[in-house]
């Protein structure tokens, strides 16, 4: 009990290194739960949305009425609601027409579901819905405009004269469009001839299962599905995404978690020994293992428990401010999340990384521990003996060389105190020049992307259609300005390999594949079962020519194809998989043109590369005119650009994680440094009565943190490759297999420098107070 | 027979290649309730025959028996426990814990050794009144002087009541007038009827001993009455 009451006193005397690590293990705590927390929010909000969207298992295609009947027995199977979708235009803007019932709408729709007015209740009426958010024309028709809307069917385009009744929107974002047109089933049905072109079930139990059974059931009655969805959490894109773009963040967080331990090792070591005589002397009367852990462990682990506490009540509120003001872009989105959601506060996230953090520096505290009973007590005791009395050599002051060699001869013995200055500075290094080797990735993509001589597309296109694509690919033939084109059908695949939330397949319609996809090994795939992977694929999978790839699809099945090539893909994240077209139908079901819907994705080399601009508008009125196409265009540059700002956004993300984690660091160093100087408080006292100045001494403490930066800069070049590695694995769905480039040389960036200067300045002061408000007399007369 | 056997005992210590040794055959005997000094220059062993009768370190040949037990051939755990029971010692430097106060000083040692907790802190404070600290039982090492802290080493050393009080160079950083007070309080100890045994370079103080033996490389080189009682010759 006497030893807990001399553990409480510790904490409370030693204010400096009881500050210092409540304030580490709080931030320790605080910045990965919050973290986390905000992604578990995130996570959930996300897929309840998608789910709003497209209930646990969706199905497009051509689905006969009789078939929602026959869906509503299905066992699991909860709601049905079948709908017609297709497109149409109101006044210039494309628009989805849908077929809905008011329910079906709502769910889809969700939060302020309609804004004005009403839903519609007879022909002639129409309800037009905007997704929040979107930039695009503010002219919206009001309540009581009369509209044309032109519906695009794959016969004729039907003129429809309707009356707007209602204004709707909300924060879903449904199909290619942020607009959607709801009219009466009267008019549409007939031109589609009663068919429901999607359906949207909700499931109790296994909704793969019910996937695949809702699909015999459609084909059966003689229907037939050209797209589905099964809506799993943990399979669910979208959050996958999000993981991956919140680990950029999480990762680097880590090393805040390594503080509190490496801290708590290094100041309780350096009581151990600053205290050997009193470790001995409590020996020498009897204490033991338990003794020496309260006299010496417990105040560390009292201070942690402190700052964890601190750190698990307050993550849950930093998280929720976090969350509010920075993470949801829109202010008007971040409300409407909250208040459809609210926030939680996720208590168990907080309290698991509390916990953490508390144990590791419970470990970090035992290395003290350990050191204490192994003092030798006749040693320890023996050295206090008069002869044994350390005498500062006399000389030591004249040359600098001794200084030097005195200043390195203290690292070496006080190796506690070096270990606790050069971890927190090798995973500070690390960090910033891991962040440059991923920005210079990402710069070595924007460059391959900008060199038209090794990928030659200028732009890619996205058409839909309703008719089979052929009429605009012979228009695409005639164009004089178009050098070559390569066409082919998408189709993304999600989670179909491990680690990835979406790969592209794709199946070649027509013209030469090198226009988009230019073979750097290999050949391209003419038979069943054949693939070619992006070189972005091949290098995260480390695959090659001849390997097996396996994917899985959406109900489960694996399917093996022999790779035979590998290109270059630079759209989107480049994980693009050429295959032909009896692989695609065999694989996803898919057979273009059913559901009345095409989408072929066109890659463009133009004839003039200097007029891109102005030759991709000409490009896509010349489609547009051409017939009733969607068209979307992704040039070149707009691509570059877009890795060009994940490249920026990472080398920010790393500057200020640099920053916060350098004071964190500067904090960890200077405990270290200035608990040192009062632990030698008399042995300085004595230098200094030999004529050492104070200057001098700061200096020596300088020289002591330099020394330990270049001994750190090794670590930190390998914990940098660990941490770039980590980051661009963790990153895949984010951004692209990007892999980090650089070695040594990245340290010497101002991302890397910048923090460490911080942190050695931060260290220089705190010294150079300690030392002027050292009490020398004090110290002297303590003997 | 004495209550404390030193027989031929010899120790080597090992410092890297070097084999130092610091006792070369000493052998003696201590009665019980005996009030002993161990002269000798520095160096000459006097730490080492304290640490080996307390059973912190054991001969390299010889052995050490203490109120018949064989401290020289227990285990280290034994010897620990031995010595919680059965040991009070008294470092040169005073070594208080600097978190605790005189009075909790004084109450650590008996909490290690299971004293009931009930009894402690009148026998603490009859303790620092034996040293003349009562009315400083509440300060903290820092706040008392050099000498009024070995006083408070000294009452640490014997609340546990034990028969045997060693003492390494107890006075060796005092002033000439706080050296008498710790030997005389060494003396009313040893009149108590325990078994004093201290070690001191400073001639003039170990005269004040029931008995003197000086040791010199290692080797007893005499045995003589002290000041403070009739001499009792041992072999
Ligand atoms: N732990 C030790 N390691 C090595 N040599 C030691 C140790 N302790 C003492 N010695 C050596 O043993 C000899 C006797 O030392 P010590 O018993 O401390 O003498 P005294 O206490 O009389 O000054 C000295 O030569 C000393 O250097
Ligand atoms: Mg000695």
């Amino acid at each position: 009990m006497l030893l807990v009451r001399s553990a409480l006193r510790v904490v409370v005397w030693k204010r400096l290194e009881t500050l210092a690590l409540i304030l580490v293990t709080m931030a320790a705590v605080v910045a990965p739960a919050s973290l986390a927390i905000i992604k578990s929010n995130l996570e959930y909000q996300i897929y309840e949305l998608f789910r709003d969207v497209s209930g646990d298992v969706m199905l497009t295609g051509r689905i006969p009425s009789e078939a929602l009947t026959a869906l509503k027995g299905l066992e699991g199977v909860g709601s049905v609601n079948g709908m017609i979708l297709t497109f149409g235009l109101l006044g210039e803007e494309r628009v989805l027409v849908g077929v809905m019932g008011h329910e079906t709408f709502d769910s889809f729709v969700k939060l302020y579901v309609i804004r004005e007015g009403r839903f519609i209740s007879g022909p002639g009426e129409a309800v037009v819905y905007r997704a929040m958010f979107v930039r695009g024309p503010e002219e919206m028709p009001r309540v009581g405009d009369e509209v044309d809307l032109v519906v695009v069917t794959g016969q004729e385009p039907v003129l429809l004269k309707l009356r707007v009744v209602g204004l709707a929107t909300g924060y879903n974002h449904i199909g290619p469009t942020p607009f959607m047109v709801v009219i009466d089933e009267e008019l549409l049905g007939r031109v589609m001839n009663y068919t429901i072109t999607a359906v949207r079930l909700e499931v109790v139990g296994d909704p793969r299962g019910v996937a695949g059974e809702a699909r015999y059931v459609i084909e059966s009655l003689g229907g037939s599905v050209s797209w589905h969805v099964v809506n799993v959490r943990e399979e669910n894109p979208v959050v996958l995404i999000v993981e991956s773009a919140m680990s950029v963040m999480t990762l680097p967080v880590l090393i805040f978690i390594a503080m509190a331990p490496v801290l708590s090792a290094s100041l309780g070591l350096a009581t151990v020994v600053r205290d050997s005589r009193n470790v001995a002397v409590m020996k020498a009367m009897g204490c033991g293992l338990w003794e020496l852990f309260l006299a010496y462990t417990l105040p560390w682990v009292l201070r942690a428990a402190f700052g964890a506490l601190l750190g698990f009540i307050l993550s849950p509120f930093i998280a929720r401010w976090l969350y509010l003001n920075y993470f949801v872009a829109e202010e008007d989105l971040s409300r409407a999340l909250y208040e459809r959601f609210g926030f939680n506060p996720y208590w168990g996230t907080s309290a698991y990384y509390a916990l953490l953090v508390l144990g590791l520096t419970l470990l970090g505290s035992l290395i003290p521990l350990a050191v204490a009973y192994r003092v030798n007590v006749v040693n320890v005791i023996a050295m206090v003996g008069l002869h044994a009395h350390p005498t500062p050599k006399a000389g030591w002051s004249m040359s600098r060389l001794v200084v030097l060699r005195m200043w390195i001869r203290d690292m070496v013995a006080r190796w506690w105190k070096t270990v606790g200055l050069v971890v927190p500075l090798s995973l500070l290094i690390g960090l910033g020049s891991s962040g440059v080797m991923l920005s210079n990735g990402v710069g070595e993509w924007v460059k391959a992307v900008e060199d038209r001589s090794s990928t030659p597309f200028d732009a890619i296109l996205t058409i839909s259609t309703v008719e089979s694509p052929e009429r605009l690919l012979e228009l695409l033939d005639k164009l004089g300005y178009v050098k070559r084109y390569f066409a082919s059908t998408p189709y993304s695949l999600a989670s179909a390999i491990e680690g990835l939330t979406f790969v592209e397949l794709r199946a070649p319609v027509k013209g030469d594949p090198s226009v988009e996809f230019p073979l750097i090994q290999g050949r391209y795939p003419v038979g069943r079962g054949e693939v070619t992977v992006s070189h972005g694929l091949a290098s995260y999978r480390g695959l090659r020519v001849g390997d097996v790839l396996e994917l899985r699809d959406t109900f489960g099945r694996v399917h093996k194809l022999e790779v035979v090539g590998i290109t270059r893909a630079y759209h989107d994240r480049g994980f693009q998989l050429l295959l032909t077209q009896d692989s695609l139908v065999e694989i996803t079901g898919y057979r273009p043109g059913l559901g009345r819907a095409f989408t072929v994705k066109v890659a463009v080399e133009l004839e003039d590369p200097h007029r891109v601009e102005e030759l991709l508008e000409r490009l896509k009125s010349d489609v547009e005119r051409a017939g009733p196409y969607g068209v979307e265009v992704i040039s070149r540059s707009s691509i570059s650009e877009t890795f060009k700002a994940y490249s920026t956004m990472v080398t920010s993300i790393a500057t200020i994680l640099s920053i916060l984690a350098s004071v964190v660091v500067a904090v960890v160093a200077a405990s270290i440094i200035v608990s040192d100087i009062s632990a030698r408080a008399r042995e300085i006292a004595v230098l200094s009565s030999l004529g050492l100045q104070s200057r001098q001494l700061v200096l020596g403490f300088a020289a002591q943190l330099l020394i330990a930066v270049i001994a750190a800069i090794p670590v930190a070049y390998i914990t940098s490759k660990i941490i770039a590695g980590m980051l661009a694995e963790r990153t895949v769905n984010f951004a692209g297999y990007i892999e980090p480039v650089g070695g040594l040389e990245t340290i010497a960036t101002a991302t890397t420098i910048t923090p460490l200067l911080i942190t050695m300045i931060i260290v220089v002061l705190a010294t150079t107070l300690t030392v002027r408000r050292l009490d020398l007399v004090r110290a002297l007369s303590d003997i | 027979m004495g209550f404390v056997e030193v027989r031929d005992v010899w120790k080597d210590y090992v410092v890297g290649r070097v084999r130092v040794t610091a006792l070369r055959g000493v052998s003696l005997d201590v009665d019980a309730g005996e009030f002993l000094a161990v002269t000798g220059p520095s160096g000459s062993g006097k730490s080492t025959l304290i640490y080996l009768i307390s059973g912190l370190d054991v001969p390299t040949r010889g052995l050490i028996r203490v109120g018949g037990v064989e401290v020289s051939r227990l285990d280290q755990a034994s010897r620990a426990s031995w010595r919680r029971r059965n040991v009070g010692i008294v470092f040169q430097f005073f070594h208080l814990i600097p978190t605790l106060t005189a009075l909790e000083n004084v109450l650590l040692t008996m909490e290690l050794a299971g004293i009931p907790a009930g009894k402690r802190v009148e026998r603490a404070l009859e303790l620092l009144e034996f040293v003349g600290l009562r009315d400083k039982a509440d300060r903290y090492p820092w706040e008392l002087s050099g000498g009024e802290q070995q006083r408070v080493a000294i009452a640490r050393a014997i609340a546990h009541n034990p028969p045997l009080i060693l003492a390494d160079e107890p006075t060796a950083n005092l002033d000439y007038e706080n050296k008498l007070r710790i030997v005389e309080l060494l003396r009313e100890i040893s009149n108590s009827g325990k078994t004093v045994v201290f070690a001191t370079h400073d001639v003039e103080l170990a005269r004040k001993a029931d008995r003197v033996i000086r040791l010199r490389d290692g080797v007893v080189v005499g045995s003589e009455g002290g000041g403070g009682a009739p001499s009792k010759i041992s072999p």
